[in-house]
């Protein structure tokens, strides 16, 4: 039984006048076992595989793409519903959505070795194909995984995002690219629609390691529809939700409204584990000495029965102070979050910049990522900066561009730009 | 002649200790050749001479659990609920779930003592018993939950936030009262502290009463924690005295058993920052004898119906000593230094004594135990008597006096925790 705990880490004090309260809150999933389970939860599994089977992938990346995908239905425990979906300018279900067993493996196994490369791209109609799979199962935990080489060909941009928010909400997608062709943005568009990773594997050999392991983390999960609920005030102006940890993702365009004052952020299922949030809201500023609720932060979990339940609460406070002590304190959360917030947005727009020739932005950007990155301790993302630019002084942001990037270097640094580093909790 | 031993733990034990030093175990004081403590007037002057610190006893006296000061939350972070699902209306996403038991949760009185009928004061109306009964009862300065808010719109729901416009109505876990007969205390948390850190309690026993006011140390973790340990502590073994007890010497058990039970909380500390407190008790015996213990800087007054009103404690802290060395008052209060405590209970108070003293009084009075939210915005003693009896003539009652002191305080800027205290004592009863 997983049970969640939400903490508000937060300056409260603020000085007479103003209104703008920032918080970071952290949300703590804990009673999960730490290993995949051994059987499906109570509300059951299903696990859809998309493989790009578009012309581009033929030789060893189709051939790796069929190795993996295997690999990964060989992960799929017993008791949970799987189907794998072969894509090119249609969706081919090439194996049925059928409970995992020894039997139905094995049959998966033949018929995945079966798909042949030839075709064009039309992502929109394998997310369709796959949402109409993951109808047929309602109420399980729903984890796909689509892997593609190459762009999105075969539609207009307009066509996929219809289809994207239609099946926004029915699945969890992460998003894999192998080889240097695709573009990171259009699959980070989907992820983070569809609340999943999105990642390069530049060589078609690690392509099943990286399935198996998504396939794991899917099985950890344990708690299906975790919505974060945020009231604010009469009067409040919720300025933005970001997910700040693990990952960078901000959230605010993403809101559904509950009542006048209440929007939902749904943040997909969970295993145990631990996500920070930053919550910014805007309170019309009260009385010296006096004290206002900025933002009530929930987070809300649906029962076995459909009957929502709220697993745990936050509290975010504004008290108006004339103290200059209390008010100018910066909490070493939030300003941590800030920085890796703006770390991750300076490396896209430093790549973007880099992309388009203009060579001053990207060095003033990357420059400026490469001081962020090195002050936060954040050594994942320094290495990756390392592989595009040459720093002279991480301290003062003292970079120069390399020549001669390797794609995949590049892409690998956009792909992980927003992963973030923690901050300990003691104040 | 035999050793006199424990009749709990057979150890040795001298003739003059009324507790086993090493169990703890109350001994019957011996007949009357227990030695007297050593008396001291406490005057507000220099120079006090400070008695030599009891023996501590062995083990820490075990804390009952009555709750003697406010619910506290971590400073400066908040800290979340984990709740036990509970279910909501899809469409109103309101906090409808019961709070957890937090430390410090009024359980009831404090432990029953052997002496007939005693009065205790602990805690206030209005705080969450732990098993999930929902805060209820109005008490001044806390907002029930449903009360209305002057928005118009909404009412407070259970942290005490208008769930219409989010603005604090008032919590019941930072202002709280007690009463006991012939005492009252009103304890608040000011406008400035997001906590209340100060915990206090009133009892009355066998015609004693009995006031003790402790103000947590803020800079220090857990402050809320360690003043409501101490509080709690005192009182049990203040409530538990034998009639045949000297007070003096319960008064020395009862702060040397507060400062061991906020000693032990630092071991739970992993910087080794001690968690630390103030301690101010009066106990107001039928004899005519006020009997002080403190250590820090909250303070204890005697204000008489006819004669001269002093200060019935000297602070612990850097402007007194200060001024004891000759600084111009004016001068050491204006110090930035002026507060910094000198001696407190906590693991790091280091050789510090705490100071236990007594006071004959003729006839009626009133005393005025409080922490330094009240007594800052006084400094004259003048300035502070006329305040409390001001007070007195404005109010029907004791606790009435004790919220008006509040409020003043509250008026004056509220920067620090309030915590006030009153007893009344009558004609001493001739023995």
């Amino acid at each position: 039984m997983t049970s969640f705990t939400a903490e508000t880490f937060q300056n409260e004090f603020l000085p007479a006048g103003t209104g703008e309260v920032d918080a970071i809150v952290t949300v703590t999933a804990t009673g999960a076992p730490a290993q995949a389970v051994a059987g499906p939860p109570a509300t059951g599994r299903t696990e859809v595989i998309i493989v790009d089977r578009s012309g581009s992938m033929g030789g060893s990346r189709i051939a790796a793409a069929r190795k993996a995908t295997i690999a990964a239905v060989e992960s799929i425990p017993d008791g949970t519903h799987f189907a794998v979906i072969a894509g090119d300018h249609a969706a081919e279900v090439v194996v049925g959505l059928t409970e995992a067993g020894p039997a139905s493996r094995a049959q998966a196994k033949q018929r995945i070795q079966r798909i042949q490369a030839e075709g064009g791209t039309v992502m929109s109609s394998w997310l369709t194909t796959a949402a109409t799979l993951f109808d047929r199962r309602p109420g399980a935990i729903n984890h796909a995984i689509l892997l593609t080489d190459g762009r999105n060909e075969g539609e207009e941009r307009s066509v996929l995002d219809s289809a994207l928010a239609a099946v926004t909400g029915r699945f969890q997608c992460d998003c894999r690219g192998v080889g240097t062709n695709w573009v990171v943005d259009e699959l980070r568009h989907i992820s983070t629609a569809l609340l999943g990773t999105v990642d390069i594997v530049a060589q078609p050999a690690d392509l099943a390691a990286d399935f198996t392991s998504m396939i794991n983390a899917a099985m950890r999960r344990t708690t299906a529809d975790v919505r974060l609920r945020v009231w604010t005030p009469a009067g409040a102006t919720l300025s933005f939700v970001k997910q700040v940890a693990p990952q960078v993702d901000d959230l605010t365009g993403r809101r559904t409204e509950v009542n006048a004052r209440t929007v939902d952020f749904a943040t997909g299922a969970w295993s145990a584990e631990s996500r920070d949030y930053h919550v910014s809201v805007t309170v019309p500023p009260g009385e010296v000495g006096g004290e206002r609720l900025a933002a009530r932060v929930s987070v809300v979990t649906t029962g076995g029965d459909g009957d929502e339940q709220v697993a745990a609460q936050a509290l975010i406070r504004a008290v108006w102070t004339d103290d200059d002590a209390l008010s100018t304190q910066l909490n070493r959360q939030v300003a941590h979050y800030t920085g890796q917030a703006e770390l991750a947005q300076v490396i896209a727009e430093g790549l973007a910049a880099r992309s388009a020739g203009d060579d001053r932005t990207a060095t003033v950007k990357l420059g400026r990522a490469a001081q962020l990155a090195a002050a936060s301790g954040n050594a994942a993302t320094s290495e990756l900066l390392e592989k595009v630019v040459e720093v002279e002084d991480a301290a003062t942001g003292t970079v120069r561009l390399r020549r001669g990037v390797q794609a995949a270097d590049e892409m690998a640094l956009d792909t992980r730009s927003t992963r973030t580093v923690r901050v300990g909790k003691r104040d | 002649m035999t050793e006199p031993r424990c009749a709990q733990c057979a150890e040795p034990v001298a003739p003059t200790d009324h507790f086993c030093e090493t169990c703890g175990h109350r001994l019957t004081a011996p007949a009357a050749t227990a030695a007297a403590p050593a008396i001291e007037l406490a005057v507000p002057a220099a120079g006090n001479g400070r008695p030599a610190r009891p023996a501590a006893t062995a083990t820490a006296v075990p804390v009952s659990g009555a709750a003697v000061g406010p619910v506290a939350t971590p400073r400066g972070s908040t800290t979340g609920r984990a709740t036990e699902p509970a279910r909501v209306g899809a469409a109103t996403p309101g906090p409808a779930t019961p709070e957890p038991p937090a430390p410090g949760q009024a359980t009831g009185p404090a432990a029953e003592p052997a002496t007939p009928e005693p009065t205790t004061g602990e805690a206030s109306p209005g705080e969450a018993s732990p098993g999930g009964a929902s805060p209820g009862g109005a008490s001044p300065g806390g907002a029930s939950p449903g009360e209305a808010c002057r928005c118009g719109d909404g009412r407070a729901d259970v942290d005490g936030y208008c769930d219409s416009c989010g603005t604090l109505l008032g919590r019941a876990d930072t202002q709280f009262e007690a009463c006991a007969k012939g005492a009252a205390l009103v304890s608040d948390r000011g406008l400035v502290h997001v906590d209340n850190e100060d915990a206090g309690a009133v009892a009355e026993a066998a015609g004693r009463t009995i006031a003790v006011v402790c103000d947590g140390v803020s800079s220090a973790p857990r402050a809320a924690e360690a003043a409501r340990v101490a509080v709690a502590t005192a009182i049990e073994i203040l409530l538990g005295l034998p009639p045949t007890t000297p007070i003096q010497a319960g008064l020395s058990s009862a702060i040397e058993a507060a400062a061991d039970a906020v000693d032990v909380l630092a071991a739970a500390e992993p910087d080794g920052n001690a968690p630390a407190c103030t301690f101010v008790a009066v106990v107001a015996d039928p004899a005519g004898v006020l009997h002080i213990a403190h250590v820090g800087d909250s303070r204890a007054y005697w204000l008489p119906d006819s004669g001269e009103p002093c200060q019935l404690t000297v602070d612990d802290s850097w402007a007194t000593e200060a001024i004891d060395a000759g600084l111009d008052p004016a001068r050491a209060w204006a110090d930035s230094r002026a507060h910094a405590l000198t001696g407190w209970l906590g693991a790091d108070a280091g050789s510090v004594r705490p100071h236990v003293a007594l006071l004959p009084v003729q006839g009626p009075g009133l005393v005025v135990l409080c922490s330094d939210g009240l007594w800052n915005y006084l400094i004259e003693l003048a300035d502070f008597v006329d305040r409390v009896r001001r007070a007195a003539r404005n109010s029907t009652d004791l606790l009435g006096c004790a919220r008006l002191l509040v409020e003043f305080a509250r008026g004056q800027g509220g920067r620090d925790n309030i915590t006030v205290a009153l007893l009344r004592t009558e004609e001493a009863r001739p023995t």
